[in-house]
């Protein structure tokens, strides 16, 4: 594929999805909230945590295990709860599963004194426990048992070191069932048609200078293609120019001295309209909030353009009003089905 | 008069280790702290970022080494500050020059192995971090080292990377793999184990790394010694935490877990920051109501408003708005601030959860408000180190 073609449509029919972001952007609850739309699809969608933690508080339940487990999550809107699966990756247990297998032993057997050794041999042997759980997500795709998973990964300082570990073994060693297991793990995930990055920001400076960092990490230290850019928390567009020069006009006008804000609303009745604090406390609440939209806007403008080279980008709205998280999924899995249909047409 | 708590606090330390989520501005906080002690102290301090944005660090003029740089500060500045980044690989470099023999050195250095382990290996980044501290606390060039760190799950990370130097220079696992290079006897205690491994990893992987741990251990006692010493810093009770977070969910969240990790070491903040904070104002009630009541209030305010605009507007602007504009304007005001003051009434509830997480002895709390317009140069970080107090 060449830099010039047009982004394809999102996911693409690809499988396996990671999703990272800077902290703070929201990452979990993106991944939530594309499992969320997967399954509404209809497609068999399992969602695994394997980054800072915060799955099971964006599902609404009370804890994940290693073991997908079915839940059932209300979108909202009179809706059917969808059913989708979800996980939170164990290394401990991903490495006894591995290994029951590759050794042929029944499921569930103790490892016995094996055990131990194991997790010796994890903590030691740089990289093993990312192959281990990224060989895990995979798995679940080789063998079919799912349409898509959704990993919830860490936060993107983290990520590339651990896509890239897979090519790091194949790197180190010579043999041995880890380079086995490296070794198609690498071919699966440098698979654009199966294999792909979401990465998350938000309309602030650090957040997308993070994105557009990570994007060109992907390319030079890693062989996975980003799969799309998603901006989460984008606040409404700033007011209109016109409005916003009525506004500054009548802020002007009726407290002349008063050149900032950030003032309270006291002040604000001393200087107001006839003592009207209360339209004076409007204006100014507006005129601020615009201050912070428009910031994020002109971020989102320069942003895009680096952001959305040859994949898809979507913005995600800012939803406010304390919320519960699956609340705040369901309204995110909406947001993203509509942006996600705009984006293929 | 008596100073704000985090002149205390900043007057006091030797060292300010600064922790929490990701995503709510530590490294900017942590470089306004520092700016703050120099400004309001008369001491040397020193910020040593993990990872500061390339603005941040432009700003500071840290941008192109890890050795501390004098940051020039305003008129009335009573101290000195300085600013260092974090550079893992070249504080593992000097460490494992420093306590190897020359030929040890060399081959650790050279092996394949040093630059995955040290890269990915046990919190290798975070020991280095703290390495880093206790070496430039040690030099005594500085009064004062405010830490940046990793977002908070790592932050643990960077308190337990001592500990877990020891541990390891102590354990079976070191003495399992570096077995061959031993003794006949180690090397059949540990067959088992490294049958078990090679048929795993592959057999000349087991022996590199075997090889290579075996000449790490020639550096135990050294390295074990110096973590020890790390560790007894950040234990000292000259040492304070300070936790950031911002009115958000989740950030919430996770800097209560912060907080607990913290509590299990027994350790508790000195101080603790609640970033980008919208003004109080707008989360009363009666902004809510107000804005809610523009739209009934036209018929009232549209005739006289665009009429004063009219008289004073020409003259600021050149054209007066009409009617039409003014009412459309208004909307959209009654609109936006309506929106606002949710945000700003979610982040009120947010902060209480907060405040509610933070057990005895509770630290102060300082809410530093969002300023739309901060744009990470050297001038705004004096703002925000003024907004502290």
């Amino acid at each position: 594929m060449t830099g010039d073609e047009p982004p394809g449509p999102f996911p693409g029919g690809r499988r396996l999805l990671f999703v990272t972001g800077k902290g703070g952007v929201g990452s979990t609850s993106v991944a939530a909230a594309l499992a969320v739309d997967s399954a509404r699809r209809g497609l068999r969608t399992l969602v695994c945590e394997m980054g800072e933690g915060g799955l099971a508080d964006a599902l609404g339940i009370t804890g994940l295990g290693y073991e997908p487990t079915e839940v059932d999550f209300p979108t909202g809107g009179g809706e059917h709860p969808v059913p989708l699966w979800a996980m939170a990756m164990d290394t401990e247990a991903a490495a006894h599963e591995y290994l029951s297998r590759l050794l042929h032993l029944p499921l569930p057997t103790s490892l016995g004194p094996l055990g131990p050794i194991l997790e010796f041999v994890s903590a030691a042997a740089p990289g093993v426990r990312e192959v281990l759980a990224v060989g895990k997500v995979a798995e679940e795709i080789r063998e079919d048992r799912f349409d898509l998973v959704v990993v919830d990964g860490p936060a993107t300082g983290h990520v590339v070191p651990m896509l890239s570990t897979p090519e790091g073994i194949a790197e180190i060693t010579r043999g041995g069932l880890l380079r086995r297991e490296a070794d198609w793990l690498t071919e699966m995930l440098s698979d654009p048609g199966v294999t792909g990055v979401v990465v998350v920001a938000v309309p602030e400076e650090l957040a997308v200078a993070e994105a557009i960092d990570l994007l060109g990490r992907l390319g030079s230290e890693t062989t996975i293609e980003p799969a799309a850019v998603v901006v989460n928390k984008v606040p409404p567009p700033p007011l209109n120019p016109a409005d916003r020069r009525t506004l500054d006009l009548l802020v002007a006008t009726l407290a002349p001295a008063d050149t900032g804000f950030g003032g309270d609303a006291a002040s604000a009745a001393d200087t107001g309209f006839r003592g009207d604090a209360a339209l004076m406390a409007v204006l100014r609440a507006a005129v601020l909030a615009d201050r912070i939209r428009s910031e994020a806007a002109e971020v989102l403008v320069e942003a895009t353009p680096l952001l959305a080279v040859r994949v898809p980008h979507l913005n995600l709205p800012r939803v406010t009003g304390v919320v519960g998280e699956p609340d705040l999924v369901a309204e995110l899995a909406h947001a993203l089905a509509a942006e996600m249909d705009q984006a293929e047409r | 008069m008596t100073a704000p708590p985090v002149d205390e606090l900043l007057g006091s330390s030797t060292v300010v280790v600064v922790g929490g989520p990701g995503g709510v501005g530590k490294t900017t906080l942590a470089s306004a702290l520092a700016t703050r002690a120099a400004v309001v102290t008369r001491r040397r301090v020193l910020v040593l970022t993990i990872d500061p944005a390339r603005r941040l660090a432009d700003a500071m003029g840290v941008g192109l080494g890890s050795e501390p740089t004098r940051v020039p500060l305003g008129e009335g500045t009573r101290g000195q500050l300085w600013a260092a980044m974090l550079d893992s690989a070249a504080a593992w470099d000097r460490l494992i020059g420093e306590e190897g023999s020359a030929e040890v050195a060399g081959a650790v250095l050279d092996s394949p192995l040093y630059g995955g382990i040290t890269r990915r290996f046990g919190q290798s980044h975070e020991y280095a971090a703290v390495q880093e501290l206790q070496r430039l606390h040690e030099g005594g060039e500085f009064d004062l080292i405010v830490l940046d760190t990793p977002p908070s799950d790592r932050a643990v990370d960077v308190l337990d990377a001592p500990g877990r130097m020891i541990d390891f220079f102590g354990g079976r696992l070191l003495r399992w793999l570096t077995a061959p290079y031993r003794s006949r006897v180690a090397r059949l205690a540990a067959a088992p184990f490294n049958r078990f491994a090679a048929g795993v990893l592959g057999g000349g992987f087991v022996s590199d790394l075997g090889g290579f741990f075996a000449l790490l251990a020639t550096m135990g006692p050294g390295l074990v010694e110096r973590a020890r010493a790390v560790k007894e810093l950040l234990e000292s009770p000259d040492t304070t935490y300070v936790v950031v977070s911002i009115a958000a969910h989740r950030s919430v969240v996770e800097t209560g877990t912060f907080l607990d990790a913290l509590g299990e070491r027994g350790l508790s903040p000195g101080l603790a920051v609640v970033n980008r904070v919208l003004p109080h104002w707008l989360g009363e009630p009666s902004l809510a109501a107000a804005a809610e009541s523009i739209p009934d209030r036209l018929g009232d305010l549209v005739p006289s408003l665009t009429e004063l605009v009219g008289d004073g507007g020409s003259a600021i602007s050149g054209t007066a708005p009409a009617g039409a504009d003014v009412s459309r304007a208004l909307l959209a005001a009654s609109r936006t601030a309506g929106e606002i003051a949710v945000e700003a009434r979610d982040q009120r509830v947010f902060i209480g959860q907060l405040r509610a997480r933070l057990s005895e002895p509770v630290p102060p709390v300082v809410e530093v408000p969002l300023v739309p317009g901060l744009s990470g140069r050297l001038d705004d970080l004096e703002r925000l180190a003024r907004l502290l107090g």
